[in-house]
């Protein structure tokens, strides 16, 4: 893939990408930062992009890893008095908004994928870099804890 | 609200949410990132760069009147960040793409599994961050596995480590050496490990697509066997008291605090633990664990991902192992001393 390549599709792929990571991480500034993480490892190892066909969910993938750092450095970081006293209830009684917030990361990032940012169920396997199959299970199961019924 | 009305409000809000005027500038902003030199630690060079010479002008004189090298290495020893010297040593290296695992060793005890491993940059790169990303890297399993390509069945198994009859959470170890990261890995088991009983600790690590790494457990990764030949001895010792400290076991490589204190699934917790502990032996010498003795004694003990029984236990590593534990007779935790039972 040439520079110029990499460029243009990061251009056509930032509002996407940048919307997912402000979704993931509650956060302007933190989604502003790890897209510029994303796309500066992307730029390093796009020479390693077999398929630039896959451009997006390769790129995705990337964004997603940098996420679960980020969210890794904030498990580290944050205090004893910040912490949450409960962060699982019946997901059902809650907002929506907070019932997302609370699935566990391998639902979240599906649901995330699939019904905030339009990524269709190939492109989801892709990014998370698993079979169709598995994923279309923990939609299914995300959308069972979550009540919402989107068929 | 009806459930999918709220879907689509948040979806439509999330549509409407203003981008960052920064994202006009991304391309310019990473490009200029590029151009600056890799990031290192001067503070890091100083300090190595101090080292060598206290060790060139140490060395020397213990050359000329202290008996040589050999007891300069054992005076460094006692103040390095070294494990205790029962682990098994592996030196196996497993190339991740972007990075090269490598496990250093492996201690088993009667009752749990540690694991201690670095991470390097293959490019030679590194920051603070890098290091986070490869704790996800590594799915354990204990016990038979399928073939090198399908080692676990539908590669979800290895998730649910508790089915595999254990539980436990990665430890960022020594921080960073300049280029590589250092882990311990420790999981308890709830069925006892057992010298040459065919049990086989297994280490998964995902392969790298298009040189990025995999976020989840993906066929066509690496396998590690390790069969469990050589268990460590461990005293098991309950806290009969009304606190939540429940029982201590004690190995040449770590003690484990069992506490009754629960959490609830899914949250994370931290807990600040800095208890006295004294060992006793028969023939009258004590063993104190103090800070020189273990690791990261200037930092908090944090619990994080506790187990299915929702209960914390916090665990000390040691730089330096205890004596025989066959002529331990008593502990004393926090001024109150507990005799250590018959161990079955």
């Amino acid at each position: 893939m040439t520079q110029e390549d990499y460029w243009a599709g990061v251009e056509r792929l930032k509002a996407r990408l940048w919307r997912l990571a402000r979704l993931r991480l509650d956060s302007d500034a933190d989604a502003t930062d790890i897209l510029d993480e994303a796309v500066f490892r992307g730029w390093q190892s796009c020479g390693q992009l077999r398929h630039p066909e896959y451009f997006d969910t390769w790129l995705t993938r990337i964004l997603i890893n940098e996420c679960s750092r980020e969210l890794r450095r904030r498990g580290r970081e944050q205090p004893t008095d910040q912490l949450p006293e409960t962060s699982w209830e019946e997901p059902d009684y809650l907002p929506l908004r907070e019932a997302v917030a609370r699935l566990p990361d391998k639902l979240r990032w599906v649901i995330l994928l699939r019904y905030f940012s339009d990524y269709t169920l190939e492109e989801t396997a892709r990014a998370l870099n698993l079979p169709r199959s598995t994923v279309h299970a923990r939609q299914k199961k995300a959308l069972e804890l979550l009540k919402l019924d989107l068929t | 609200m009806e459930r999918k009305e709220e879907y689509l409000h948040m979806r439509q809000e999330e549509a409407d949410r203003p981008l960052p005027p920064e994202l006009n500038h991304l391309e310019a902003r990473v490009r200029a990132r590029a151009r600056q030199p890799v990031r290192r630690r001067p503070a890091r060079k100083l300090a190595f760069t101090v080292a060598l010479c206290a060790i060139l002008v140490l060395g020397t004189a213990m050359t000329w009147g202290l008996g040589g090298f050999g007891q300069l290495i054992r005076l460094m020893g006692q103040d390095a960040e070294q494990l205790s010297p029962y682990y098994q040593t592996i030196g196996q290296s497993v190339d991740c793409g972007e990075y090269q695992v490598t496990v250093d060793g492996i201690a088993f005890t009667t009752r749990s599994y540690t694991v201690l491993y670095h991470v390097t940059a293959t490019d030679g790169e590194w920051d603070e961050t890098q290091a986070w990303a490869h704790l996800g890297f590594s799915h354990i399993i204990l016990g038979p596995s399928g073939s090198p390509q399908t080692p676990f069945e539908s590669f979800i198994a290895p998730q649910s480590l508790e089915e595999n009859g254990q539980n436990g959470w990665g430890e960022w170890l020594y921080g960073e050496d300049p280029g590589s990261a250092y882990y311990l890995l420790t999981m308890s088991t709830t069925r006892p490990l057992e010298a040459g009983s065919g049990q086989t600790l297994q280490l998964y690590f995902n392969r790298a697509v298009d040189g990025v790494s995999a976020t989840d457990v993906t066929p066509g990764g690496t396998l590690l066997s390790f069969p469990v030949e050589h268990v460590l001895q461990e005293v098991t010792i309950p806290l009969n008291n009304d606190g939540p400290c429940q029982r201590l076991s004690i190995s040449p490589v770590s003690i484990v605090l069992d506490t009754s204190l629960n959490v609830e699934e899914w949250s994370e917790v931290a807990l600040e633990f800095r208890p006295e502990l004294t060992l006793l032996y028969s023939d009258g010498t004590e063993w104190v664990l103090d800070d020189e003795k273990q690791f990261g004694a200037d930092r908090m003990s944090m619990a994080r991902d506790v187990g299915d029984d929702g209960l914390i236990s916090p665990k000390w590593h040691l730089r330096q192992a205890p004596p025989d534990l066959s002529g331990l007779t008593a502990v004393r935790l926090d001024g109150v001393t507990y005799q250590v039972p018959p161990q079955t």
